[in-house]
């Protein structure tokens, strides 16, 4: 694939990833970045990384709306951390959450072109953009662990940051590169669990404010 | 390292029990945790270390925003995430890290590195969320970061510097000891200003700090240096938080100065001659750091410290109490047969 095809796919899958709201927030991310990654990681692994970056993503998905489904089903209210709800901030701002994060997004690109530039991963070559991907990856899940408001944002940050890592490890290669992939993505199905459970608590509580 | 991990799981005991007792779910979490953490210092793979110290912190992190929802603990959690993050992101380019590279990827592997160990330790200045978050936080959760975080985020700084190359290790090294003895002054001074708990939380990350300057000087003394800081307050954190009575609390902070053939003694002589050994111009700062520490210690020890309006007199609290402190003195006095006894 021609790099600046490949380097357009993860840019966009990276973005929407960064800006994902809500409670399907992480399953979102984990599915968007993981479409983003598949080509970067299957020339170096076969169809196998896209599998797995692929399978996780719906496993997340699967463990985000079962976790959100059991807690909304077993609490009729439950007091506590709402997964959703800004931590410390208000929403009365000028610049709302995703305004900040769209300006970390296009703050990103140059920083990740830069570290896709000078910083080798393996044997792959640094002048090309096949690279260009993951570092964007890694530089835009910062900004989203550096602008979280919600514990949903700190869970999504966390999501990205295991599948672009993962996707690291299996681009450069190696032994075990797939068991450790593999142990490394578990995270994000961990991360949607963790979301959708404190979501699901407060469900009723949502629906009686509505 | 079985014997810190049993030394760290017999003082979250105590602690507890001298404080508020065993609460429902407390267990699971740090149970999880621990076993994460100790699993880390046992694996090779620097993915899976990575994967499980990412897996503890989380663990905590998120048991600390449910108990206390706020702008510090959310700090904590950006900062955390920072850290778990640059771990993991650092993890492929260790791999092959001994292969010729450019300045920036050295520069980019030492400061991704050095992200992610100066967050747990509570290095400045991205680590500087930790007091406010603890003092926010119930006393047995303080005693996890304590007991558990701080020592394991050591024990892994210390193998971590074995494993990287020489030009990584060389920038990480300045950027550590930079940061450390900042942390130590600024602490150590900070320490002066307050009282109580507050005042034991500074006076430990600045000893924390100190630990990091023995690690990375690169020498067997600032190793033993920052290993017996460590277990020291493994053993002391359990008092200092939870002072059964105003005479046991004044022999905790007794023990804390460092004043001779108390743990910190022998703790901080070493780190200091590894300072005049590898870094000279560390030297002053770290002199400096130590007096400030002393000086809140003893203050502290002779003024008296009510932290808590009423102290308990049960006699299992007060058999807990003493029992710190002579283990506490006995580190104290044979200090390396400690450290050959929990470390091998």
């Amino acid at each position: 694939m021609n790099d600046a095809v490949l380097a357009s796919i993860g840019f966009l899958g990276v973005v929407v990833a960064s800006l994902v709201d809500g409670r399907r927030a992480v399953p979102l991310a984990a599915l968007s970045l993981s479409i983003a990654l598949v080509p970067t990681v299957v020339p170096a692994q076969g169809s196998g990384a896209a599998l797995l970056l692929l399978g996780v993503a719906v496993l997340t998905w699967l463990m985000g709306e079962v976790a959100y489904r059991v807690a909304r089903s077993h609490f009729s209210w439950a007091a506590g951390l709402d997964p959703l709800v800004p931590v410390a901030f208000s929403r009365a701002e000028l610049f709302g959450p995703r305004s900040i994060r769209v300006a970390s997004t296009v703050v990103s690109i140059p920083v990740a072109s830069w570290a896709h530039f000078h910083v080798a991963l393996g044997g792959l070559a640094t002048t090309t953009g096949f690279l260009f991907p993951l570092f964007y990856a890694w530089v835009c899940t910062g900004f989203r662990f550096l602008t979280a408001r919600t514990l949903e944002d700190v869970a999504v940050a966390t999501t990205m940051i295991a599948v672009a890592s993962a996707s690291g490890w299996m681009v450069h290669g190696g032994g075990h590169a797939f068991i450790g992939a593999g142990g490394v993505m578990m995270v994000s199905p961990l991360s949607a669990t963790i979301v959708g459970w404190l979501a699901g608590r407060h469900q009723w509580r949502t629906r009686e404010d509505g | 390292m079985t014997g810190v991990v049993v030394l760290a799981a017999g003082a979250l005991v105590v602690g507890t029990g001298l404080s508020s007792g065993w609460k429902s779910g407390w267990l699971g979490t740090i149970s999880s945790a621990v076993a994460a953490f100790t699993v880390m210092l046992s694996v090779q793979s620097s993915l899976a270390q990575a994967a499980l110290w990412s897996l503890g912190l989380w663990l905590l992190i998120v048991r600390w925003m449910t108990l206390a929802p706020g702008g510090a603990t959310l700090t904590a959690g950006r900062a955390v995430g920072l850290s778990t993050g640059a771990f993991l992101a650092v993890t492929p380019f260790l791999l092959d890290v001994g292969a010729a590279g450019s300045g920036a990827r050295t520069d980019v592997i030492a400061g991704l590195l050095a992200v992610s160990f100066a967050v747990p330790l509570g290095l400045l200045p991205v680590g500087g969320w930790a007091i406010g978050v603890f003092s926010l936080l119930p006393r047995r959760e303080v005693l996890v970061w304590i007991a558990v975080v701080v020592p394991a985020a050591v024990l892994s700084l210390s193998s971590t510097l074995t494993r990287i190359g020489d030009p990584e290790r060389q920038v990480l090294t300045v950027v550590l000891l930079v940061s450390a003895l900042t942390t130590a002054v600024w602490s150590g001074v900070g320490a002066l200003r307050v009282q109580g708990a507050d005042r034991y939380l500074r006076c430990f990350v600045a000893d924390v700090a100190l630990a990091v300057v023995g690690i990375v000087s690169a020498t067997a003394d600032g190793r033993k240096g920052a290993l017996l800081i460590v277990i020291g307050h493994i053993c002391l954190s359990p008092l200092l938080f939870t002072t059964v009575s105003e005479r046991i609390g004044r022999y905790g902070w007794l023990l804390l100065s460092g004043l001779p053939f108390s743990p910190f003694w022998w703790a901080r002589l070493l780190v200091v001659e590894a300072c005049f050994a590898h870094n000279g111009f560390a030297v002053p700062l770290t002199l400096l750091a130590l007096f400030v520490i002393g000086i809140a210690s003893c203050h502290s020890a002779v003024q008296g410290w009510r932290v808590h309006s009423t102290t308990s007199q049960q006699p299992l609290h007060r058999f807990l109490a003493y029992g710190v402190v002579v283990v506490a003195t006995v580190v104290g006095i044979v200090p390396l047969q400690t450290l050959h006894l929990l470390q091998g």
